[in-house]
């Protein structure tokens, strides 16, 4: 097991070393420097130069990379050239606002998908399961650049329930926060409400058709308890892995809305840093983001060896 | 199957959701502007403030003291030297007592008010605005002021409160390029210097900075020791940059801001239909497609007409801004002394398509690129849509990536762009636009009567000779065709009906210090 | 981005009965998916032929409302006065090419790279795997985003970007299939009696990935129209005049307020073209994906 869990670090690492390095090569290649950003357009092609000396950007690109590193395995992923922002401070500044929103939207995924699969396992086929799949199925063709401009319209502008952008700090009262993340949390859940809906439904039906289910039944217990009890708790254990994924994929993924609702998260950072040719900014948010999946994924992966027994049996053999 | 239309119905709820949604829509448009409060104004408070675009850093050089930018947060931070009353051009004093000049304009005089302190306590002194206007002319600084600061010859501090200025040519209303600009905001040197004028900027201004959150919110708070403390009424200002103007509309709208700074007509108009409040300034010139004269095809005066000809600028305005925008057939607005019914340009499509055919015809036919900056994709769309209908020419939309955006204008390699060369007093702005001399002609038209008449009425006299060299101005323009005014600028503030005080100058700038808001 | 909708565990997401309705066939509903789609590709590939206005010039006046009267203005004009009817067909052809084209080629390389990692393992699975991970881990929008920023915005881009991000969906369930196969009798046996590892791929194993594999690409197309869709939306699909349903909704975003059709109608095109590959995806998976 030890053995296994250290394989696995090291192949995360290298992982994590070729995202940054594609993220590095990739800008290096676009025309423009982060110089001419700032020096604009009256700068004299020495001032350019003078400035790319200045910030290093004049070396050869291995090395530029070889120093990165070094003070990135260090914990310092170095100053913004274009803001002289720390990049971790600003990363840690944004990840507040991703995060909630990533997780306000995996939780509003999560419990509306464990309501409508309970409710279309517990009777597959007939109507109500049907109405179900579909708007399941209808949600998965809702992506957040239909999804946000609809819920701005009619929330935001016509019911005026909610603010049309912006982002309020939890210092500045929890429920002006929750207002200002729910619409953007919902324009991106929808497509994952569905995914958890259609994964938990599948589960659901299959374990119902257990003997042990069937032999609970058989005792008399009622059906909701055993809707619950007995088949909604192991299929729960493959949710928490979904959610888990989904939630890595949710922190690199919702630059749309926040773009669309003007919110300070990850993604307008990096967006506006890829703009600007800022490698700096976008190698440190780059390089995080994938730490956060791979982190994730190792996680899942593990705690799934140690929990499943037919895992830990299959690996044995 | 009789389950079927239901399911079908189901699985087409989203669709019917936006449909019903969409039908409520566009209905409540109540015609009504608001008029500002009455009586005196209300101390304390926090004014939630929209601008239209976020600095870079809070060096004063960089922030762009115009309404399309972020004026508020740079009087707010930094104060001002000098304001001006837009409609009649009369300057006020501020920081500054005096600006005076005995030789007609070349050099002038500058005397600070006594007493200023900036907000770490010392003192604001003529060295530190040397240094302010010296820092703005830097090259390296990346201004975008910098054609206003390089009238600037030599600046002199000749005792602690009075600074002699040089300029390079007499330029008798040298305030106007301070007032307009980020000459007018002076922060103390050791703050620029040391760095830390992005975290802790001083400067002599109502508010001080208490926290900035890029891309979110920069927080001010009332500066005790500023030099008219007792006339400034709010206690705290939050500022947001939306870039975006639906964005921005939607938040001023839904209550998320009290007042906005604007630069979009549509905007304009939905205050003025949903009873907010609305000023703004009748600026001459506009916003143009600038055409570049120093390579084909638009070095060729015939290019330049035909596009003219082919454009229909209504069209234009009705595709890009909805119908609201304000199509320029004059040079100057109907409300300055030097207006003359002299029109721009004529849409005339059969004249269009003979000129592109003769140029075709002689091997130069008219094909270009508009390169706009990201967010006026309509702009394009409309340019290639209606001269789709012509033949012989052809056009290409492309997008300024912000990195390349340098080098670009550096080396002017563009064949269109987009610009503005507005002006409330001609001087100097159009002088920086049109002039061959000028760095801001992105045009590069260079034609010695059109170079003549504007150094003319930069150092007329008298009215009526200042009249005559902008009627030749305007003659020229209308010959030349250097740009292309599809709108006049929108300098505006909207803000909703209990905010009180909101005061305009320069470039549509706005006073933080006189707002207030009604209980 | 969606285009890993279901975990790679615990089970794989590919090989995992998704949706196994109990009652198997939803004839109607699947049958109007399939209609729906063969009329967009029909409209799309003969859109140079019919007797519609071109995308780029006016047909009418702006922002004209949907209505009867010509086949032009059957769904308004835009802001320009183009025929939004036209510039949906011919946004098709856009989308249906970005998501086709990108998820075959994604199918292809990742097929071929699934099935040399499954089949030899070893270094070889090693090498592959850190690859697929590493594309994975990096965001796929951001990939896009930074993509578009080397490269000028035109199709042959973003049809690069894409597949991208789609070989490593495809590498996951190529190799996790090739595992599952090559540890069959028939394979073993075409080992025994002496078969290269190369002809045991083609001929034994490939085979039988193919209609798993394939019965997933529509599932991957209507990812890849909703992601050529977001980067349309941010400004960064292909340039004007050419149409794209994201950039359609791009433009007509500000108008929302007055002439929502602007919005509703490439909205409405892309959620029946995405609902309805979803529905054939599923469709396909049931009566292919012989794992299920």
């Amino acid at each position: 097991m030890t053995v296994s869990i250290l394989r696995r670090a090291g192949h995360s690492l290298l992982v994590v070393i070729l995202v940054s390095v594609t993220a590095v090569g990739l800008l290096s290649l676009a025309p423009g420097s982060v110089a001419t950003v700032i020096l604009g357009e009256n700068a004299t092609p020495a001032a350019v130069a003078a400035m790319n000396t200045e910030l290093g950007l004049d070396q050869p690109l291995w090395r530029q990379y070889g120093n990165w590193l070094g003070r990135a395995l260090g914990g310092d992923l170095g100053t913004s050239p274009l803001t002289g922002q720390d990049v971790t401070q600003a990363i840690l500044d944004r990840l507040p606002v991703t995060l909630e929103l990533s997780l306000l939207a995996l939780t509003l995924s999560v419990s509306l998908a464990v309501l409508l699969a309970v409710l279309s396992a517990a009777a597959p086929g007939i109507w109500l399961d049907r109405v179900i799949n579909a708007v399941s199925s209808a949600f998965l063709a809702v992506p957040a650049f239909i999804a946000g401009p609809v819920l701005i319209y009619l929330f935001a502008l016509k019911a005026g329930w909610f603010p049309v952008s912006g982002w309020a700090h939890i210092e500045d009262g929890l429920g002006a926060n929750l207002r200002s993340a729910l619409l953007p949390a919902l324009a991106v859940s929808l497509t994952e409400i569905a995914s958890f809906h259609r994964l938990l439904r599948t589960d659901l039906i299959g374990t119902l058709r257990e003997d042990y289910v069937a032999a609970a039944r058989a005792k008399g217990m009622p059906r909701g308890y055993v809707m619950f009890r007995h088949a909604l708790r192991p299929s729960s254990f493959s949710l928490v892995t979904l959610a888990g994924i989904s939630l890595g994929r949710l922190i690199g993924g919702t630059v749309v809305v926040e773009i669309l609702f003007g919110l300070p998260g990850l993604g307008q950072l990096v967006s506006a840093s890829i703009t600007a040719r800022d490698v700096i900014t976008v190698q440190g948010v780059v390089v995080f983001v994938a730490v956060t999946y791979v982190v994730v994924n190792m996680l899942v992966d593990i705690s799934y060896g140690f929990l499943d027994p037919r895992v830990r049996k299959a690996a044995r053999a | 199957m009789p389950r079927n239309p239901r399911t079908l119905a189901a699985a087409s709820v989203l669709s019917a959701g936006l449909l019903l949604g969409a039908c409520a829509g566009g209905s409540d448009a109540a015609d009504s502007q608001a008029q500002a409060p009455q009586g005196e104004a209300v101390k304390g408070g926090t004014a939630r403030i929209i601008e239209d675009a976020e600095p870079r850093s809070l060096d004063p050089a960089v922030i762009a003291n115009s309404y399309a930018n972020s004026p508020i947060l740079g009087n707010a931070l930094y104060g001002e030297l000098l304001v001006d009353n837009p409609k009649t051009g009369e300057i006020g004093y501020r920081i500054a007592q005096s600006l005076t000049t005995d030789d007609g304009g070349t050099t002038f005089t500058l005397k600070l008010r006594p007493g200023v302190k900036f907000s770490d306590g010392t003192h604001f002194t003529a060295a530190a605005v040397k240094f302010a206007w010296e820092h703005v002319k830097d090259p390296n600084t990346n201004s975008p002021d910098l054609p206003q600061a390089a009238l600037i010859k030599k600046v002199t501090a000749t005792d602690d409160s009075t600074l002699r200025i040089e300029l390079t040519d007499a330029v008798p209303r040298f305030a106007n390029a301070v007032l307009q600009t980020s000459l007018n905001w002076v922060a103390r040197p050791q703050s620029l210097q040391s760095g830390t004028i992005d975290t802790a900027p001083v400067g002599a201004g109502a508010y001080t900075l208490e926290q900035w959150s890029r891309q979110d919110v920069i927080k001010l708070k009332k500066n005790p020791g500023y030099w008219d403390t007792e006339h400034v009424n709010l206690d705290a200002l939050e500022i947001r940059a939306v870039i975006d103007p639906d964005q921005r509309w939607n938040t001023l709208l839904s209550g998320g801001a009290d007042l906005a700074m604007e630069g979009q007509w549509q905007n304009v108009d939905n205050a003025q239909h949903n009873g907010f409040q609305n000023q703004t300034l009748d600026f001459g010139g506009g916003i143009a497609l600038v055409l570049n004269t120093r390579k084909p095809p638009f070095d060729d005066v015939r290019a330049r007409q035909a596009l003219a000809a082919a454009l229909n600028l209504d069209t234009v305005n009705d595709a890009v801004f909805n119908g609201t925008g304000r199509v320029p057939d004059t040079l100057f607005d109907k409300s300055s002394t030097f207006y003359q019914d002299i029109p721009l340009q004529k849409n005339d499509p059969a004249q269009a398509q003979k000129l592109f055919d003769e140029l075709a015809a002689e091997g130069r036919p008219v094909s270009f690129a508009v390169s706009l900056f990201p967010g006026s994709s309509a702009l394009g769309n409309s340019i290639q849509t209606q001269l789709s209908q012509f033949s012989n020419v052809q056009v290409k939309v492309g997008t300024i990536d912000l990195a390349q955006y340098g080098t670009i204008m550096a080396k002017k390699d563009y064949d269109v762009i987009t610009s503005s060369v507005t002006f409330g007093d001609p001087e100097p702005r159009l002088w920086f636009g049109l002039n061959g001399r000028s760095s801001g002609n992105y045009s590069g038209i260079d034609d010695p009567r059109l170079n003549a008449s504007l150094d003319q009425g930069r150092t007329a006299h008298d009215d009526a000779e200042r009249t005559a060299a902008y009627r030749s101005v305007q003659e020229r323009l209308a010959e030349l065709v250097p740009v292309i005014f599809y709108t006049r600028a929108s300098p505006s503030v909207l803000a909703a009906r209990d905010v009180g005080g909101i005061t305009q100058y320069g470039f549509g700038s706005v006073l933080p210090e006189n707002l207030w808001i009604q209980p | 981005m969606n285009l890993s909708t279901s975990p790679p565990r615990p089970r794989s997401p590919f090989a995992a009965p998704i949706l196994r309705p109990v009652r198997k066939r939803r004839p109607v509903l699947v049958g109007a998916a399939y209609a729906w789609l063969a009329l967009v590709i029909a409209l799309a590939v003969l859109a140079p032929w019919l007797p519609i206005a071109g995308y780029s010039v006016p047909a009418g006046a702006s922002r004209l409302s949907p209505g009867p009267g010509s086949v032009d203005l059957l769904l308004g004009t835009d802001s320009f006065g183009r025929s939004l009817l036209s510039r949906c067909i011919h946004g098709a052809r856009v989308s249906l090419l970005v998501g086709t084209g990108a998820g075959l080629a994604g199918l292809a390389a990742g097929t071929v790279l699934g099935l040399l990692g499954g089949y030899l393992r070893g270094r070889v699975d090693r090498l592959i795997s850190l690859i697929t991970d590493a594309l994975l881990a990096f965001p796929p929008l951001i990939l896009l985003i930074a993509l578009s920023a080397v490269l000028t915005p035109s199709i042959e881009v973003i049809l690069i970007g894409l597949t991208l991000v789609t070989v490593p969906n495809f590498v996951r369930l190529s190799r996790a299939q090739a595992i599952s196969w090559s540890s069959r009798e028939f394979v073993r046996a075409a080992r025994n009696m002496g078969a290269g590892s190369a002809r045991i791929m083609t001929r034994e194993v490939l085979p039988n990935l193919l209609p798993a594999l394939g019965s997933f690409l529509p599932v991957v197309v209507a990812a890849l129209i909703v992601a050529e869709g977001s980067l349309s939306f941010l400004g960064l699909g292909v340039p004007p005049p050419r149409p794209s349903w994201g950039g359609m909704i791009n433009e007509g975003k500000s108008a929302l307020a007055t002439s929502p059709h602007l919005v509703l109608v490439p909205a409405t095109v892309i959620f029946l073209t995405v609902f309805s590959l979803n529905q054939v995806g599923d469709h396909l998976r049931l009566r292919f994906d012989r794992t299920l």
